[in-house]
C-alpha cells in the first residue's frame, strides 16, 4: 500500500469513529427521550470508545516492548492485580467509583511488583520482564480463584460480570480519557524510535536510539494505559491483542500511523461491541468481552488467512 | 605514506574489555586514520565481536577509553555516535514483517529530525544503497521472504544508507557468494579511498584481509594482541599462533596466498 493510501486509511477512521459513537447512541429503545441518551448512553459510549482505544494502544506498545506478536495488554499481570483490587472491593460491599479506584490501585501495585522483580540487574532484559510478568499474572489468577471460592453466592454474579469485562458503570471516566490523550501524544512522540526498536535492541542502539530508556518508557506507558482500561471495564479480551495485528495485516508497519489507527479502531470495535452487548438480548446485558470474542475471532482468522495468501 | 599529523578517526587508550569474568583483552591501543582499512583476525570466541561492540559504544569498556574523532565515546550521545559510526552486526532479527525498502530506510534514522520523517534525499540515498547490494529490484518485497544472503545484503544496505564516517563490520562476507563478497569489499575500498571513511572488519579469510586492508589487529589467546601494518604482521609464525593451525605461503605468478597446511 502506498504511503498516501496509508494516510488516507488513518483519516477515514475518524468519521468511522464518529459513526460508531452515533450508532451506539441511537441503538436500543428508540422511544427513550434525549435526556436518557445524554445522561446514560453518552458517558457509556465514550467509556467504551476510551477503553477500546486504551487497550489497542497498550497492546501495540506491549508487542513492541516484548518484541512478541503474542503480547497483549494483560500479559504482564496488570489485569490480575486490578481484578484482585476490584473483587475485594465488591466483596466488601463497595460499589461504583470505589471499584474503579481499587482496580486502578491493584493494577499499579502489580506493575510495581513486576517492575521491581524483573529489574534485579543493571541491564534490562525483556525476556526476564516477560517471564516475571507471566508468573505474577498466574499468581493473581490463583488469588482470583480463591476469592471466587470463598465469596458468598449473592456476590458471585457481579464478580463474574466484572471478570468478563463490562461497561455497565456509566459515569463518564474523565481521568481515563485524559490518560488516553496523553498516552496517544507520548506514543506518537516515541513512534519513530519504536520503528527502529522493532529491528532489535543492538540495531536500535547502533542507529542512535537508547533502547534501555525507551523500553522503560514503553513499560510504564503501556502499563498505565492498561490499568486505566481495566479500571473502567474490567478485563476485556481480544481487543488489545488483535486490533494492532489487524492494522499490521492492512500493511501498515510505521508506528506513526499504526498507533493512532490501532487506538481509533480499538475504540470503534469496542463501541460497536458494547452497543450489541446492550441491545442484543435487551433487557439482559451481556458482558462485552463475550461480544468482542464472538465478533472478533472469526473476523481476525479470515483476515489472517487472506493476508498469508497475498503477503508472500 | 601516512600523514601522522592527520586527525585520528578512532583511537583506543589502554582499553580493557571483560565479559562476565573473562578478560577479552587488556590495554588495547589501536589507531585508525580516515581512509584506512583494518582487519580483526582471531579464533572463534576470542572476543572479536565483543571488541567491535565496545568500539561502537554498544557496551561499556571495563577500563580505558575509546576516542571517536578525538572525543570520548562514553560522553557522546547515541544519536551523535550513530551519525559518525555504523556497525554491521553478526545477525539481524525480524519479528514483525516489513518491506525491504522500509527496513533499509531505518539506516537514515540518525539523520532524521524529531518526527522521523524521511526526506526525498534520504529515500534517494537508501535506493542507491539497495542498488549497490543488488536488492533494488525487490524493494517492496517482505523481508521474511528473503534468503540468508539477501538478508545479509539488506543489513549492509541499511548500514550504507547510514553513511557513517567509520564502518565496523562483523564478518561482512558471511553468507555472501564470492561475487557478492568481492563486490562488497571493492565498494568499501572505494569508500575508503574516495570518501576517506575508516573501516574495521572482522574477517576469517587471511587472503581477503591482505588484499583489502592496511592494518590488522590480531587477537591471540591469553589476552595477547598485536596491532600494526598487515603486511608485516601476517607471518607463518603469527598465523600459527593465531589459529593453532600451520599455514603455508603459495606463490602463483606475482600473487601470494596463505593456505592452511594440508598435513598438520
Amino acid at each position: 500500500m502506498s504511503h498516501f493510501l496509508q494516510k488516507l486509511s488513518l483519516v477515514s477512521l475518524i468519521p468511522l469513529a464518529l459513526l460508531a459513537i452515533l450508532f451506539s447512541l441511537m441503538s436500543g429503545d428508540a422511544t427513550i427521550n434525549s435526556q436518557i441518551i445524554f445522561d446514560l448512553r453518552l458517558p457509556r459510549t465514550l467509556n467504551a470508545f476510551t477503553t477500546g482505544g486504551l487497550l489497542a494502544l497498550a497492546g501495540a506498545l506491549m508487542q513492541v516492548l516484548l518484541r512478541n506478536p503474542l503480547a497483549d495488554p494483560y500479559i504482564l499481570g496488570v489485569s490480575g492485580g486490578a481484578a484482585v483490587g476490584a473483587l475485594s472491593c465488591i466483596l466488601l460491599g463497595l460499589s461504583g467509583i470505589n471499584i474503579m479506584l481499587a482496580a486502578f490501585l491493584g493494577a499499579l501495585f502489580s506493575i510495581a511488583l513486576v517492575f521491581g522483580l524483573s529489574r534485579n540487574y543493571k541491564t534490562w532484559s525483556n525476556i526476564r520482564l516477560l517471564l516475571t510478568g507471566i508468573v505474577v499474572a498466574s499468581g493473581w489468577g490463583a488469588v482470583i480463584s480463591f476469592i471466587l471460592l470463598i465469596s458468598p453466592d449473592r456476590n458471585l454474579h457481579s464478580l463474574l460480570f466484572w471478570l468478563m469485562g463490562s461497561l455497565t458503570y456509566h459515569q463518564l471516566a474523565l481521568p481515563e480519557i485524559i490518560i488516553l490523550s496523553i498516552g496517544l501524544i507520548a506514543s506518537l512522540l516515541l513512534a519513530p524510535q519504536l520503528n527502529i526498536l522493532v529491528q532489535g535492541e543492538l540495531v536500535a542502539a547502533s542507529l542512535g536510539v537508547n533502547p534501555q530508556r525507551l523500553q522503560l518508557l514503553l513499560f510504564i506507558l503501556a502499563s498505565l494505559l492498561t490499568a486505566s482500561a481495566v479500571s473502567i471495564a474490567g478485563s476485556i479480551g481480544f481487543v488489545g491483542l488483535v486490533i494492532p495485528h489487524v492494522i499490521r495485516l492492512l500493511g501498515i508497519r510505521d508506528h506513526r500511523l499504526l498507533l493512532p489507527m490501532a487506538m481509533l479502531l480499538g475504540g470503534i470495535v469496542l463501541t460497536l461491541a458494547d452497543s450489541f452487548a446492550r441491545t442484543l438480548f435487551a433487557p439482559i446485558q451481556l458482558p462485552v468481552g463475550i461480544i468482542t470474542a464472538f465478533l472478533g475471532i472469526p473476523l481476525f482468522l479470515i483476515l489472517l488467512n487472506y493476508s498469508s495468501r497475498y503477503a508472500k | 605514506m601516512q600523514n601522522k599529523t592527520q586527525a585520528t578517526l578512532l583511537q583506543t587508550e589502554a582499553l580493557s574489555i571483560k565479559v562476565a569474568d573473562k578478560i577479552i583483552g587488556d590495554s588495547f591501543n589501536m589507531t585508525l586514520f580516515p581512509g584506512e582499512m583494518c582487519a580483526i583476525l582471531g579464533k572463534n570466541g576470542v572476543g572479536k565481536t565483543t571488541l567491535l561492540h565496545t568500539l561502537a559504544g554498544l557496551r561499556p569498556a571495563n577500563a580505558g577509553h575509546v576516542l571517536l574523532q578525538q572525543q570520548n565515546l562514553a560522553q557522546l550521545s547515541r544519536r551523535h555516535i550513530a551519525q559518525q559510526l555504523g556497525i554491521l552486526l553478526q545477525q539481524s532479527q525480524d519479528t514483525f514483517p516489513s518491506s525491504v525498502l522500509e527496513t533499509a530506510l531505518h539506516g537514515r534514522a540518525p539523520h532524521y529530525t524529531l518526527f522521523g520523517k524521511a526526506s526525498p534525499n534520504d529515500l534517494a540515498i537508501t535506493r542507491r544503497a539497495l542498488a549497490l547490494v543488488q536488492l533494488d529490484h525487490i524493494e517492496q518485497q517482505c523481508v521474511t521472504t528473503l534468503s540468508g544472503g539477501e538478508r545479509r545484503r539488506l543489513a549492509i544496505a541499511m548500514l550504507l544508507a547510514q553513511t557513517p564516517k567509520l564502518y565496523l563490520l562483523d564478518e561482512p562476507t558471511a553468507h555472501l557468494d564470492i561475487d557478492q563478497q568481492i563486490r562488497l569489499l571493492n565498494h568499501f575500498k572505494l569508500l575508503a579511498k574516495q570518501q576517506n571513511v575508516g573501516i574495521i572488519m572482522v574477517l576469517h579469510d587471511v587472503n581477503l584481509a591482505l588484499r583489502y586492508c592496511d592494518k590488522v589487529l590480531m587477537l591471540f589467546d591469553h589476552q595477547h594482541h598485536e596491532f600494526g601494518d598487515i603486511q608485516t604482521l601476517v607471518t607463518a609464525q603469527n598465523l600459527q599462533a593465531l589459529y593453532r593451525h600451520s599455514f603455508e605461503l603459495i606463490t602463483a605468478g606475482e600473487h601470494c596466498f596463505w593456505i592452511a597446511s594440508i598435513h598438520s
